[in-house]
């Protein structure tokens, strides 16, 4: 029989899928083909691939959330490929709100500025009111161009959540040479969010004021364009290698407008009180990112077949013009078991250096001067010095109709860094690890 | 610039290197299964992507770096 090319990016031909009747008519409503009956509608689904997932994520003491998704695609005989792909996200539970652990209770806003919130002495406050639910739908087309060498993918993405929209398109060109060996690719991708703050823009350096009070300003937005440059490499029958450079520069609002940081003594460490009418008792501020970021990323992957498993691992370096620096490694090991099943263990280990302008909280006499100078300011932990380790394993297999699915389990766990630590705080845990458990389940047809 | 000289250099050293490897087309048997794609589980990838995104500093690499999500 002979053998078709394979391109390196794109991973050969797939198997043609069992689609159960129920599932097809499920794709056609997605195409819009609810109108037609019988056969039609049956030959208007057939040939679509779906994807359908189920993610729970649960942090100790904090945030959990709930994400179904499906993608469908299906690929007609020119070789171009239609995708869609929706995700609903729903997310409740409590939140850090950049303050620091007190050895006093601490009374806070809540970011509608109706109503307060207290946390414990001791404690991280915690902001308990934190609940959305995101909407995310994206589409793709993969269209080949005359001479089969060449493709360009283009990508529609629009999300909503309860405070935030955001529209964006991407186009990607890709080029295979060498006997398809090598595959260059150059695209290119926008976004525009709209930031709606629950109770309006708090002020930037501004002190959070007392339940009632609405001193706040109005929505913000925010653009951001992206280039990635990217080189596939086939090595041989048995390896492939990745790499990509990527830029992405955002200008606007980069503020996480529920973020505060905590004013202390310059010497004890105690929280200060505000000397503003108004104000909470104790003095906090709210967070002032720049309003423009660039992003660099290196990125590299080997992927590599080894005695019938699959070993999969990629390298990421990202740097940005606010100090952050990161590394990141992340390692999949695929036993193939047997035909129908395997495990596949997941290592994740991250680093990162902090924002120049993060800090765990600020004394008065530097609150003072940032003020004054309308300096930078965040005192969100994840802007800070941080490492963060990721478990996993996944479970697949395929199921007695022969389609595929897949169950995996994963633990990740944040340590992050107090900078700036005064006085009392040095018997406070002011960046308290978070733990998080991942449950996911695939099921495709 | 400095930078854009070396990754050209880089990029060209890359390329003139990648021409003598590869195989030829009735040797991707391997290299054409499922689980030897690039992205062999784009679900579970991007559900990550956005986990990552939401809990840390850094996005992107391996693909566009934007999330369409209010959540950094």
């Amino acid at each position: 029989m002979k053998k078709q090319p394979v391109s390196a990016t794109a991973s050969a031909a797939k198997s043609k899928k069992n689609v159960g009747s129920l599932l097809k008519s499920a794709t056609g409503c997605l195409l819009g083909a609810t109108a037609m009956a019988g056969a039609q509608a049956e030959s208007v689904a057939d040939g679509w691939e779906a994807d359908v997932a189920i993610l729970y994520y649960n942090e100790t003491d904090r945030v959990s959330a709930l994400e179904p998704a499906i993608a469908v695609k299906k690929t007609f005989d020119d070789e171009s490929v239609v995708g869609f792909k929706l995700v609903l996200d729903a997310l409740t539970g409590a939140s850090a709100n950049g303050a620091t652990a007190s050895n006093t209770p601490q009374t806070f806003t809540r970011p509608s500025g109706n109503g307060t919130y207290t946390s414990s002495a001791n404690e991280t406050p915690l902001d308990d009111t934190f609940r959305d639910t995101r909407v995310n739908l994206t589409a793709n087309y993969e269209q080949p161009l005359e001479d089969r060498m060449n493709k360009v993918v283009w990508g529609a993405n629009v999300s909503r959540e309860y405070d935030f929209v955001s529209i964006g398109g991407s186009g990607t060109f890709l080029h295979d040479m060498n006997q398809r060996n090598t595959t260059l690719s150059m695209g290119f991708a926008f976004e525009q969010d709209s930031i709606k703050p629950v109770g309006g823009t708090p002020i930037p350096l501004g002190e959070m004021k007392e339940a009632g009070s609405k001193v706040r300003t109005g929505d913000e937005s925010r653009s951001m364009v992206e280039m990635l440059l990217g080189v596939t490499q086939v090595i041989d029958a048995k390896t492939l290698m990745q790499f990509n450079y990527g830029l992405a520069v955002s200008d606007g609002y980069h503020n996480d407008a529920y973020k505060i940081t905590s004013v202390v003594d310059d010497v004890t460490g105690v929280n200060v009180l505000s000397q503003d009418s108004g104000s909470l008792t104790n003095r906090h501020l709210y967070e002032n990112r720049p309003d423009s970021r660039t992003k660099h990323s290196l990125y590299g992957k080997v992927k590599r077949f080894l005695g019938g498993d699959v070993a999969d691992i990629s390298y990421r370096y990202m740097w940005d013009d606010w100090g952050v620096a990161s590394s990141t490694v992340d390692m999949h090991y695929r036993f193939n078991m047997s035909p129908s099943w395997y495990l596949e263990p997941h290592v994740r280990f991250y680093t990162q250096q902090a924002a120049d302008f993060y800090t765990t909280s600020l004394t008065e006499t530097q609150a003072n001067a940032l003020v004054a100078n309308n300096g930078e300011l965040t005192s969100d932990y994840r802007l800070g010095d941080m490492d963060a380790t990721t478990l996993g394993l996944k479970f697949g297999f395929l199921t007695p109709n022969g389609n595929k699915s897949s169950i995996r389990v994963e633990y990740y766990n944040q340590t992050g860094t107090a900078s700036n630590v005064i006085g009392q705080q040095n018997s406070q845990d002011l960046v308290p690890d978070v733990d998080a458990v991942i449950v996911q389940y695939n099921y495709s047809f | 610039m400095k930078f854009i000289m070396f990754t050209a250099l880089l990029s060209s050293l890359l390329l003139s290197g990648c021409s003598s490897l590869g195989v030829k087309p009735w040797e991707r048997d391997v290299l054409a299964r499922d689980d030897m794609a690039l992205e062999s589980a784009s679900m579970d990838s991007a559900f990550d992507d956005h986990i990552y995104f939401s809990k840390e500093a850094s996005s992107g690499g391996k693909g566009f770096g934007g999330g369409g999500c209010g959540c950094n």
